[in-house]
């Protein structure tokens, strides 16, 4: 079992074949070895670390993902996302947040992709208006700015 | 905290890299969101692009006169355009459509709209200055009519894959410039794909030997393309994807110097007399058939690397030989490492194979992982009326003598020995086969998930077939057969795809149906040996996960 500190000290014991999808808990047991001594997560909080573990536990003893994805096939990657996926995803945007950056610190790779594909399915189909709305975003570009983006980008509109 | 993530570069790059397959308007909006969005987005926009017109705008050296004519301005280096080097550096693949599918309700543009001509000039002009692109690894022309002075912009040294597909032979230019860009590309080349109906001239095929780190090489040429002279360079291949003629395939199969061969796939285009280089000492080839000195070339050469096969006939069968499947599987028994092994129509004569054939199979390969074996069979005489009464159909679990064709207990032999086995496409006459006598033993191969069984006869009863094929194959989710048509000749064609008839349509609902019935009844004792704290391993485990 391995324990964990999250940022408002709560402990947390989990088993280490659950946890290990955390590549940032898997290198530190490697380089560690074997300790009573728990590992702190300052930016975790325990009820994100709870919604993560359910994560890990669901996704027990599967292979992990590669690694590197090629650059030829990002173009390629549809917005699907598996139905258990989506159930876990059906969060407050708050926490949406929280998993996303939970899962970055974490390092666990399979997860940041579900939470950032969540996102931008969000985001899908709705102009700039409705992303700033979304998301409680102001505009903070000058006209100038706006128009060189737009020029720029000009061919965009046209594929 | 959506302030965190929404403020964070790399963040935002993951996000926005899920929109890519969005028309590129989707990305042109989250880049004017705000100021944070507008840099990430616009590296996933410019990743993939799909012209290199977009760039000639970002160099303000080319103006139009009142007369209308272009000229230009001034000859300052690379670096006085920041504009065009702030996009070009995201650029990563350069992914050119076809004219014919340029984009639909908008106006087909000519090659001179595309690319117009002093611009182009000017480019070239700073091209000389260091690579255009400096990220860019990946080119594809869906057309060989895309294929223009751009590719000699394009041709950068750090250039890893280069595909040209529909390459026809009215594009005349197209062997020029490949032959002028290739030599440039020798070090980094990992990936080249050439396809369509055009041939490959001598210029070409005299560069390919120099590309020495090539990894993956598809040709597809027309039949009467002429084979390769030289192939010395080609030390680092493992994937070889051929669709020729047979002397084309046999020359390359002979000279190919590489021994790292992991995936082969021939599909043959005519059916002329064979040439190929030979040691003296051995037999003239012609007196061999094409597919067994293929296989005998890939023995000699890849026998310890060699993970996939896929032979096929790109012309009708041949009416007059019979494909010798035992001798052929023989040959390639020695490819110890394989895992996918399809073979194609390759004769209408039909083959005779058994129980035995597929349990030397089983035995050869037990890493198996796919299995197509699409020829015609030798069916077994039988009357259509009372199916299951004739003992050929009723093997015994432990038989006195091999049957002349297949039964369950070959089925059964696979399953149990290929455990990774994912695919199966085999000849199986009938499906009669009483589960009682399975092994008690036998839980079931959990990987396959794909079956198909030729002409085959369903049984009477779609649910009793379904519960033999779920307790044999527990995940199997896609089942398919025809049953045998009244009167039809003894040559069940096994490999006509995955075309199902009506008696296996309802055997495949009731092999869904049984299958999400277990599943939802191991997710039911999962959930209440979770809750009661229990923790089982071993056999039971793996029966309730299914492992």
């Amino acid at each position: 079992m391995v324990l964990l500190l999250t940022s408002d000290n709560e402990m947390f014991s989990v088993a280490e074949d659950v946890i290990k999808r955390s590549a940032y808990i898997k290198n530190m047991l490697e380089d560690v070895g074997e300790s009573d001594l728990p590992i702190p997560l300052p930016n975790v909080e325990s009820n994100v670390l709870v919604k993560i573990l359910e994560y890990c536990e669901h996704y027990r003893g599967e292979p992990l993902p590669a690694s590197d994805v090629d650059p030829a096939e990002i173009g390629d990657r549809s917005l699907d996302i598996a139905d258990w996926d989506q159930k876990y995803m059906a969060v407050d945007q708050e926490m949406l947040f929280e998993i996303i950056l939970a899962a970055n610190y974490l390092d666990i790779k399979s997860l940041l992709d579900v939470g950032c594909k969540t996102v931008a399915k969000m985001m899908k189909g709705k102009s700039s208006e409705e992303i700033r709305t979304l998301f409680n975003i102001a505009n903070d570009f000058t006209p100038e700015e706006e128009a060189q983006i737009r020029k720029e980008n000009a061919w965009a509109e046209c594929r | 905290m959506a302030e965190l993530v929404l403020r964070n570069l790399d963040l935002l790059r993951e996000i926005f890299q899920h929109l890519e397959s969005c028309p590129k308007l989707q990305l042109l909006a989250v880049a004017l969101t705000c100021r944070s969005f507008a840099e990430p987005a616009q590296d996933c926009l410019w990743r993939t692009m799909h012209s290199i017109v977009p760039f000639l705008n970002l160099i303000p050296s080319v103006r139009c006169s009142t007369d209308g004519f272009q000229y230009i301005m001034d000859n300052q280096p690379l670096s006085s355009y920041p504009r065009f080097m702030a996009h070009a550096v995201r650029v990563q693949r350069f992914h050119f459509p076809d004219f014919e599918t340029w984009s639909p309700g908008s106006p087909r543009p000519t090659s001179k709209q595309l690319l117009p001509t002093l611009s182009m000039v000017r480019l070239a002009q700073v091209k000389g200055e260091g690579p255009l692109f400096p990220a860019l690894r990946h080119i594809v022309y869906q057309s060989s009519r895309t294929v223009l002075e751009d590719l000699l912009l394009l041709s950068e040294s750090q250039v890893e894959s280069l595909v040209v597909l529909n390459h026809r032979k009215q594009d005349r230019q197209v062997p020029m410039f490949l032959s002028s860009v290739l030599p440039s590309l020798a070090e980094s080349l990992r990936d080249l794909t050439l396809q369509g109906d055009a041939w490959l001239t001598p210029d070409i095929m005299g560069v390919m030997p120099l590309l020495s780190s090539l990894r993956t090489l598809k040709l597809d040429v027309p039949p009467q393309n002429k084979p390769f002279h030289a192939l010395n360079g080609l030390r680092q291949i493992e994937e070889l994807n051929i669709s020729a003629g047979q002397t084309f395939i046999l020359h390359f199969l002979h000279h190919i110097p590489s021994r790292k061969l992991k995936t082969v796939t021939l599909a043959r285009k005519d059916r002329q007399n064979m040439w190929v280089d030979r040691d003296p000492t051995r037999p003239p080839a012609s007196h061999q058939d094409f597919w067994h000195i293929c296989a005998g070339q890939l023995r000699e050469k890849a026998s310890s690397t060699l993970i996939s096969l896929s032979i096929d006939d790109l012309i009708k069968p041949d009416l007059f030989t019979t494909f010798a499947i035992q001798s052929f599987l023989d040959m390639i028994y020695p490819l110890r490492k394989l895992e996918n092994l399809h073979i194609g129509v390759l004769s209408t004569h039909p083959v005779t194979m058994n129980d035995t054939d597929y349990a030397n199979i089983a035995q050869a390969w037990p890493q198996l992982r796919s299995l197509n074996l699409l020829l015609p069979y030798t069916s077994p005489q039988y009357q259509f009326l009372g199916l299951a009464n004739i003992p050929a159909y009723c093997p015994s679990p432990e038989p006195q003598s091999p049957k002349p064709h297949p039964t369950v207990v070959g089925l059964y032999t696979l399953a149990s020995r290929c455990a990774d086995l994912t695919s199966l496409q085999i000849y199986l006459p009938s499906v009669h086969y009483p589960t009682s006598a399975l092994p008690s033993t036998f839980n079931g191969q959990s990987a396959l998930t794909s079956l198909w069984l030729g002409n085959c006869a369903a049984g009477d009863d779609p649910f009793t077939t379904a519960s033999l094929l779920q307790k044999l194959f527990p995940n199997l989710q896609k089942v398919a057969g025809v049953v045998p048509f009244p009167g039809a000749p003894s040559n069940a064609l096994a490999g006509a795809g995955e075309v199902t008839g009506f008696e296996w349509m309802a055997v495949q609902r009731w092999v869904t149906c049984i299958g999400e019935i277990r599943m939802a009844e191991r997710a039911r004792i999962a959930a209440i040996l979770n809750e009661e704290g229990v923790n089982v391993s071993g056999k039971a485990q793996r029966r309730i996960h299914c492992d």
